[in-house]
């Protein structure tokens, strides 16, 4: 896969990245830097890819990967980052439109769950069947069924709670 | 909000966010190329400069013992050379462990090789830290020709007698601060491996 068959790739599927990177940061220079993070990780990954499973499966395979080891960059790397100041100026890698409040308190309930469950019910949300959330998360099939039932419950509790 | 509604709100974010967000092809491109050829050459400079510390120790030291040292001060070398030796198979350990870890694995398999590496990780530093009294005594054999004309003050059956309870008292606070905040941390990583090793069944 070359630069420019990745970018397209990338523009089709920006939505899981922002949709992931809500869920797995508190604030917006996070999230700018993790959508960074991710394509990043796809790109090193691309090499990996077989094309034996959708492009999509894949795609939050890296990006689950890297949202939930992500850690906030150092001064360390941000120094080496200043020898290309035009990247370091501008660092978003999407331009994107400021949210509306809803948004914010769609991923703050999502956020109150642990990070499995916050990759797993993301998943569900984007219509993924159990059988393909146990294969992006090496987790057996009946595994899914119990967590998700569980999930669900806590994400109500969380809900009333929010409507209060 | 029932979770039917949750769903109807997570599918308008969805439709949402293709329209209002777009990649900033110029940036991407950049960064494509610098910064993830950078990432990989901060982490090889982190390495390098590691094992060339220890390597410039060890020569510091060969050429400092054939000078002022003799048999003591060999076997001091000798010691040095194989505790650095350790350390540095311990370095490229990590680094082959760490240089495995692949994004595009199942999720939970990555959170198990991770933890595992962060367990490696502890040994390591615990056995360095244990090392660390004979790499002193190596130090000490190592130069001790050099203060062979300062004499010593001699130590009592009786100084020896107050000194116990001092020895004591350091060796138990390292076991209590030490010890037990260690074996904390591993019993915490070994309960998330094998609460893993359980979503994987």
């Amino acid at each position: 896969m070359d630069q420019e068959d990745f970018l397209r790739l990338i523009e089709q599927n920006r939505g899981i990245l922002v949709k992931i990177s809500g869920v797995y940061s508190n604030n917006e220079h996070d999230r700018s830097d993790l959508i960074c993070e991710m394509i990043l990780q796809l790109w090193k990954s691309t090499s990996q890819y077989r094309g034996d499973s959708k492009v999509s499966t894949w795609i939050y395979r890296v990006a689950l990967n890297s949202a939930m080891n992500y850690k906030r960059r150092n001064d360390r790397q941000e120094f080496i980052l200043l020898t290309n100041p035009e990247i370091y100026a501008s660092k978003s890698c999407l331009r994107q439109e400021e949210d509306p409040p809803w948004v914010e308190e769609l991923y703050e309930s999502i956020n109150q769950l642990d990070e499995i469950n916050r990759g797993l019910i993301l998943l569900h949300l984007d219509g993924f069947s159990h059988a393909e959330i146990a294969n992006i998360m090496g987790m057996s099939v009946s595994n899914i069924g119990t967590r998700m039932h569980r999930i669900k419950k806590q994400l109500k509790v969380i809900l009333t709670k929010q409507g209060n | 909000m029932e979770l039917s509604d949750f769903q109807q709100q997570w599918d308008r974010l969805t439709h949402m966010v293709e329209e209002r967000t777009e990649i900033n092809r110029k940036v991407l491109r950049m960064m494509l190329v610098d910064k993830a050829s950078k990432r990989i050459l901060w982490f090889k400079i982190d390495s390098l400069r590691k094992s060339l510390l220890s390597f410039a120790f060890v020569v510091f030291a060969m050429f400092y013992v054939p000078i002022k040292g003799g048999a003591f001060s060999y076997l001091g070398v000798a010691m040095l050379i194989l505790l650095l030796g350790w350390l540095m198979f311990g370095e490229i350990r990590l680094i082959r462990l760490i240089s495995r870890v692949q994004y595009n694995e199942p999720v939970v398999r990555i959170r198990r090789r991770l933890l595992n590496i962060r367990r490696v990780k502890l040994k390591t530093t615990i056995i360095s830290y244990l090392l660390s009294p004979i790499s002193l005594l190596a130090l000490l054999l190592m130069i001790h020709n050099d203060f062979s004309d300062v004499n010593l003050p001699k130590i009592s059956g009786r100084d020896l007698l107050a000194l116990i309870p001092i020895g004591l008292g350091f060796i138990l606070s390292i076991y209590f601060s030490f010890g037990i905040g260690i074996r904390r941390r591993f019993r915490k990583l070994n309960q998330g491996l094998a609460e893993l090793e359980l979503l994987e069944e």
